[in-house]
């Protein structure tokens, strides 16, 4: 998630990522199916929402933002697909 | 002559066990060339789909598997090689043992040789290897095995039943169940017990989705809606994706810290996913 200022200023705002952790029986993170025996499970839930806020600085003297939000799907280390993109306009006082 | 015979039928086992030496003689037996002169729709989403490619598409972690083993000096056989193929290419259960070395070699070539020519070489030997529409519709359509009996050779099951000239046919009520893709896309035991944590799509559809009252099966989402089909698109699909999970933002800018006035974005962001199992999985 970035906002991208009226100065034209980069800001990032947040990142949150939802997978599962693999793990061997010492507790070992690992990759390989083979040798993971329990899980961490930080993915989305079936039928659930899932709801994340946050909150960011912006440069002094910003009077407008844009916020893009992201939400992309890695089906592998090589691969990305952008599943969901959504820009917001903000404002700091009033919109001029 | 007679003595020579009467040997011979002490010799041989009680039931004729056929074993593949080459991946050939397997694509031989399986071949769906037949069965695309009728279903062609049927054949053209099929090839399209994961499940056509099922050992190719997976052939990185095929590959690290293989080599996890050879670096620690641990034997490769048909039940090691079967960890993985018990899903991905079920019909290597009757491979002989030198086409189990044979296909582990092709692995490692796919995806280490320097000869591209060699590496598309093998990889086009070891996509003869998938899913296809004899391993659905008869090797595992059975899912009640114990109580109907194994499949019969030569019947393939769908769920009308309808029947066809060109071979037999049987209803299976297996087809609309999420079990019938349960049976592969879950966490796997092998016969030695030791789990293999590839996947636990399953469990989280029956723990979690049908605990909270989902209804909806596999089947429903990935071949029934948008017409997908035997394409059974998964987390490589935009579309699928785009379905299964919603996204809803709101977002405002304050000025925050009395005297200082920092300008301060609050986002607030809602993801539903209406897929009936984690996102992601695997």
């Amino acid at each position: 998630m970035t906002a991208k200022t009226d100065k034209d200023i980069s800001i990032l705002i947040g990142r949150k990522e939802y997978l599962e952790v693999g793990y061997d029986l010492d507790g070992n993170q690992r990759m390989g199916s083979w040798e993971i025996k329990e899980i961490l499970d930080l993915s989305l839930q079936p039928a659930r929402e899932t709801e994340e806020r946050f909150m960011a600085e912006m440069p002094e003297g910003t009077k407008r933002a844009d916020v893009e939000v992201r939400v992309t799907m890695f089906p592998s280390p090589k691969e990305e697909i952008i599943v969901h993109r959504v820009i917001k306009r903000i404002h700091f006082g009033v919109e001029e | 002559m007679l003595l020579l015979l009467t040997l011979l039928l002490l010799i041989m086992p009680a039931t004729a066990w056929a074993e593949y030496k080459t991946i050939d003689e397997i694509a031989e037996v399986y071949s769906v060339e037949k069965c695309s002169a009728c279903h062609g729709r049927i054949h053209e989403e099929w090839f399209a789909s994961a499940h056509a490619h099922s050992v190719v598409k997976s052939i990185g972690i095929l590959r690290d598997f293989i080599e996890w083993r050879l670096k620690r000096g641990k034997h490769f056989d048909r039940s090691q090689l079967m960890r993985c193929m018990a899903c991905h290419a079920p019909h290597l259960e009757n491979a002989s043992e030198s086409l189990v070395q044979e296909v582990m070699q092709l692995v490692l070539t796919a995806t280490e040789g320097k000869d591209e020519a060699k590496r598309e070489k093998a990889k086009r030997s070891l996509d003869k290897l998938n899913i296809n529409c004899i391993i659905c519709h008869n090797t595992v359509a059975i899912l009640e095995k114990d109580q109907k009996g194994k499949p019969k050779e030569g019947v393939y099951y769908g769920s009308s039943g309808r029947s066809s000239p060109a071979h037999g046919t049987e209803k299976s009520t297996a087809f609309r169940s999420y079990l019938f893709c349960g049976q592969c896309h879950r966490v796997f035991t092998p016969p030695d017990g030791e789990i293999i944590f590839c996947s636990s799509l399953y469990e989280s559809y029956q723990d979690a989705y049908r605990r909270w009252g989902g209804a909806e099966t596999c089947q429903d989402c990935h071949m029934k809606k948008g017409q997908r089909g035997h394409r059974m698109p998964g987390s490589h699909d935009m579309d699928l994706l785009k379905e299964g999970v919603d996204l809803a933002v709101e977002a405002s800018g304050v000025k925050l810290q009395p005297g200082k006035w920092v300008p301060t974005a609050f986002v607030d962001i809602r993801l539903f996913n209406k897929a009936g199992h984690r996102t992601p999985d695997g």
